[in-house]
């Protein structure tokens, strides 16, 4: 059986190779060609030179710089904010910590009759912060409840909401 | 990136949002590049550099002017073409000899196995010099930026036809270049 291509001079087949080695020829026009690559050294050598190509050409996205090469002074990023993000990552641990305290006062008052008792009569305000107040004591009692332990637990409490509204206020401000 | 996404990420870079323009040149740094190396060439990365760090600055300082009619990447793709003709055009680039175009090194380049790879590569820069500017750009936008033909006509706004037409003619004549004896006995005088 004949096909239209297999009279085709190859400089006609070569012209289709970019297209074929991409696999943007219909599959007919692909089979057709195929088929004359594989009869016809010189267009299967042509063939060759536009995969090789086609394998070089796509390794030319690795020679992009990162983009940051490029940008203005006053995007590029700095120390200061790099140390800010550090510290907001940082923070994000007592952030934690003031979470954890509240909802084990949270924890210890639903379980105290006593607590929840009188909690009805306050405002949220004022629940939640009997709830930390609860939180923290039973963290004061578990470190055996003399005074070292509750000046440490209220200073770490102390620096932990200093740092995290700092944090939270320079987020604010650069945002 | 969803086009909501970059309406918004525009929306806050042209309020001076540095993170949000960070966002966007993350995205579309590849098609800036890739547009600003084909018509520069690799005849000089200086000015490839230079004219990266301007594309960078005149797009932050024009976002408030952007008025999102097209794609922040055609913006941007229209922004760098302009000013790389605009270096062309001043400094009237002469034709550099093929011995000066001096190829980045690349990761991984260090194997024995990437020699062969590298010498192709090497040549193919060369000869990318020699393309009409219209194919060079569409074939870098294609492998350096890995865009669709699709995408391609739409930053060139051309159809996408004459997009496949300009690689594909392009990579003819990339074989036709390295084919001709001079560049056989070049390589040969390299290796």
């Amino acid at each position: 059986m004949t096909n239209r291509f297999e009279h085709m001079d190859c400089e006609r087949i070569e012209e289709m190779l970019p297209a074929f080695v991409e696999h943007e020829l219909t599959p007919k026009d692909a089979s057709l060609v195929r088929a004359h690559v594989e009869s016809c050294p010189r267009c299967a050598e042509a063939r060759q030179t536009f995969v090789a190509m086609e394998q070089s050409l796509a390794t030319r996205r690795a020679e992009v710089p990162p983009f940051e090469t490029f940008l203005p002074a006053a995007l590029a990023p700095s120390r200061p904010r790099i140390f800010l993000r550090s510290l907001r990552a940082l923070t994000s641990v007592p952030g934690v910590a003031i979470v954890l305290v509240m909802w084990a006062g949270f924890l210890v008052a639903r379980y105290s009759d006593r607590l929840t008792g009188g909690m009805a009569e306050k405002t949220t305000l004022e629940r939640m912060t009997a709830f930390a107040q609860r939180g923290l004591d039973a963290i004061v009692a578990a470190g055996g409840g003399d005074a070292w332990t509750l000046t440490a637990v209220y200073g770490a409490l102390a620096i932990a909401v200093i740092v995290s509204a700092g944090a939270l206020t320079m987020r604010l401000v650069r945002d | 990136m969803s086009n909501d996404q970059e309406r918004d990420l525009v929306a806050r870079a042209s309020r001076g949002d540095g993170r949000a323009f960070r966002s966007l040149v993350a995205t579309h740094h590849a098609t800036a590049y890739a547009v600003v190396r084909a018509i520069l060439g690799s005849r000089r990365f200086d000015d490839v550099d230079d004219v990266m760090q301007l594309v960078y600055l005149k797009a932050y300082q024009g976002l408030a002017t952007f008025r999102g009619e097209s794609k922040f990447s055609t913006w941007l793709y229209q922004i760098a073409r302009r000013e790389a003709l605009d270096v062309v055009s001043k400094r009237a680039l002469d034709s550099t000899s093929i011995d000066d175009v001096v190829i980045p090194a690349r990761a991984g380049d260090a194997a024995d196995s990437a020699l062969a790879d590298r010498d192709l590569r090497e040549s193919i820069e060369r000869a990318m010099g020699e393309l009409d500017e219209s194919y060079r750009t569409a074939i870098e936008l294609r492998y350096m930026a890995e865009k669709s033909y699709e995408e391609i006509a739409d930053l060139m706004r051309l159809p996408v036809g004459t997009v496949k037409t300009y690689v594909h003619r392009g990579k003819l004549e990339l074989k036709r270049i390295l084919s001709r004896p001079a560049w056989r006995e070049h390589k040969d005088a390299v290796s």
